[in-house]
């Protein structure tokens, strides 16, 4: 038998910015959801019909889901929970799904309604776990933890004060050419330096932009693919690995981790460092990008934030990085809008902000579950 | 006393003896006999032994600060006459890794620095490690 290969149809995202201005504490996660599943099925010019597999994020049940959507027999469902590094797996197990014959067209949801209810990530109790004993000492929030591995990186490897700015300067510079990002100004090196610490050495723009949004993907077979309104994205390769501890604080900031997911997508997609010619890098916070760079092979080790410098991951420059501005322009889409952005970028859609012969976008996710896929033309 | 309103994990069968170590001037982590490893925080089995009871282990309580943030945003009301205040993730000399306070205060914060644990009661009957600065 040989292996039935998967790619993508259809996306449908919200817009993150009029969502952004218009805070509504009554908002549905469940409209949002729909909302983006439409779009992504008028996108792909199919019969919602013929969608045989729903796999929902962050919306709290794929019953109601699917009833909102008049999905009612599909042959396959699940719930992933509403952490970030969940948006790129439930793309693999669509791929999975798909290869295995288990489903021919698979939607892929999410729906957040974060900043309407006024979501925190971080001080909420967890009773029962390791964290408690970091409560204790008022350590809470990802950001925190982020930060904390990243401090111990400045050390070693001598980073400045201003390593980050690069990067948080690059995402906003890129959300003011995407009119779906919340963030529509650039923002100055000035500006970057003199905003307020959240958990210092982390700045305010060094944090992802908590916000309400709906994304949908649709993923179907190779072959169905190419009957459709729009050209495929292959999903030429993908590939997870985990780095599980009492710690969102990695040790080797997922080094291990990542280099074991990067070794995989590269031996299964045949493609490497050399042929992506754009990034999508799951930017919780800034410093992920780094730990991502290093860990994926495209700089060596303590050098990453040397090489952001100078324009190099900006469009136009040597290998652009989250070209629709990432999670602190764009919107926290939890990796959904990076990997929406990855399909535009392959289909040349992507408007001001288009990669001249993008064939090749690499998406990253580096966190305790590392999920990488390789989105391709051919 | 006033009541304690900062977060505090409940007193359980897994973490007794490391609150009851605190109260007795002792940094405790649950350690598998075997092969001498140390587990933190505590639990009820071993990861690698599953199904046996931990036994526990006094630990020198000496490390190094393996890195610091200083928390400037409110996120714990038990917390909000502190800011910014600091936390450390310390290395204990036994391989035990865990978050604390540095109570030297922030302009103190160095990674690598060789810290030791000191004992703060902070209410009635809760005593927390956290590290003061010691020379190398």
């Amino acid at each position: 038998m040989t292996k039935r290969s998967a790619a993508i149809v259809g996306i449908g995202n919200t817009n993150y910015g009029s969502l952004y201005y218009d805070k509504d504490p009554e908002r549905s996660d469940y409209d949002l959801a729909v909302d983006a599943f439409g779009q992504a099925v008028t996108d792909a010019g199919i019969d919602k019909s013929s969608i045989d597999a729903v796999l929902c994020m962050r919306i709290p049940s794929y019953v109601t889901f699917c009833d909102r959507v008049g999905l009612r027999h599909v042959r396959h469902t699940n719930y992933y929970e509403g952490d970030g590094r969940m948006s790129g797996l439930i793309i693999q197990h669509a791929v999975a799904l798909i290869e295995a014959g288990l489903a021919e067209t698979v939607a892929c949801i999410y729906g957040n309604n974060g900043r309407s209810v006024a979501a925190k990530y971080g001080g909420e109790p967890r009773p029962n776990s390791p964290a408690e004993y970091d409560m204790m000492f008022g350590m809470t929030s990802p950001g925190a933890y982020v930060s904390m591995m990243y401090n111990r990186y400045r050390h070693l490897y001598g980073a400045p004060d201003d390593a980050l700015a690069p990067l948080a300067i690059n995402n906003r510079k890129n959300g003011a050419l995407n009119p779906d990002a919340v963030m529509q100004k650039p923002i100055t090196y000035e500006e970057y330096m003199a905003a307020r610490y959240i958990a210092e050495p982390l700045r305010l723009f060094d944090y992802c932009l908590i916000n309400d949004g709906g994304v949908a993907v649709i993923v179907t077979t190779a072959e169905r693919a190419r009957d459709l309104r729009k050209p495929p994205v292959y999903i030429r390769g993908s590939s997870s690995s985990t780095d599980l501890t009492n710690f969102y604080t990695s040790k080797d900031m997922f080094f291990a981790a990542s280099q074991m997911a990067a070794k995989e997508i590269y031996e299964r997609s045949g493609l490497g460092p050399q042929d992506a010619k754009c990034l999508q890098i799951y930017d919780n916070f800034t410093p992920t990008i780094l730990f991502t760079l290093e860990g994926f092979g495209y700089v060596p080790k303590g050098e990453a934030w040397q090489w952001v410098r100078d324009g190099r991951i900006e469009l136009g420059g040597e290998l652009p990085v989250n070209t629709a501005g990432g999670h602190t322009a764009e919107s926290y889409m939890q990796g959904w809008g990076h990997q929406v952005e990855a399909v535009r970028q392959v289909r040349g859609e992507a408007g001001a902000r288009q990669i001249k012969d993008c064939d090749v976008a690499h998406y990253m996710c580096v966190s305790p579950l590392v999920v990488s896929h390789m989105f391709t033309k051919e | 006393m006033q009541t304690y309103s900062k977060p505090l994990p409940k007193r359980t069968k897994a973490n007794a003896e490391f609150f009851d170590g605190l109260a007795r001037g002792e940094l405790m982590a649950q350690v598998d006999q075997q092969t001498g490893e140390l587990h933190f925080p505590p639990a009820l089995y071993y990861p690698q032994r599953l199904g046996e009871k931990p036994s526990w282990s006094k630990l020198s309580g000496r490390g190094r600060i393996w890195s610091w943030i200083i928390m400037h945003q409110k996120y714990f009301e038990g917390f909000a006459n502190e800011l910014p205040y600091n936390v450390i993730m310390v290395e204990l000399d036994e391989g035990v890794t865990m978050m604390s306070t540095l109570v030297d205060g922030n302009a103190a914060l160095e990674v690598n620095a060789p810290v030791e644990v000191v004992f703060d009661t902070v209410a009635d009957g809760v005593t927390l490690p956290k590290f003061k600065r010691v020379k190398g």
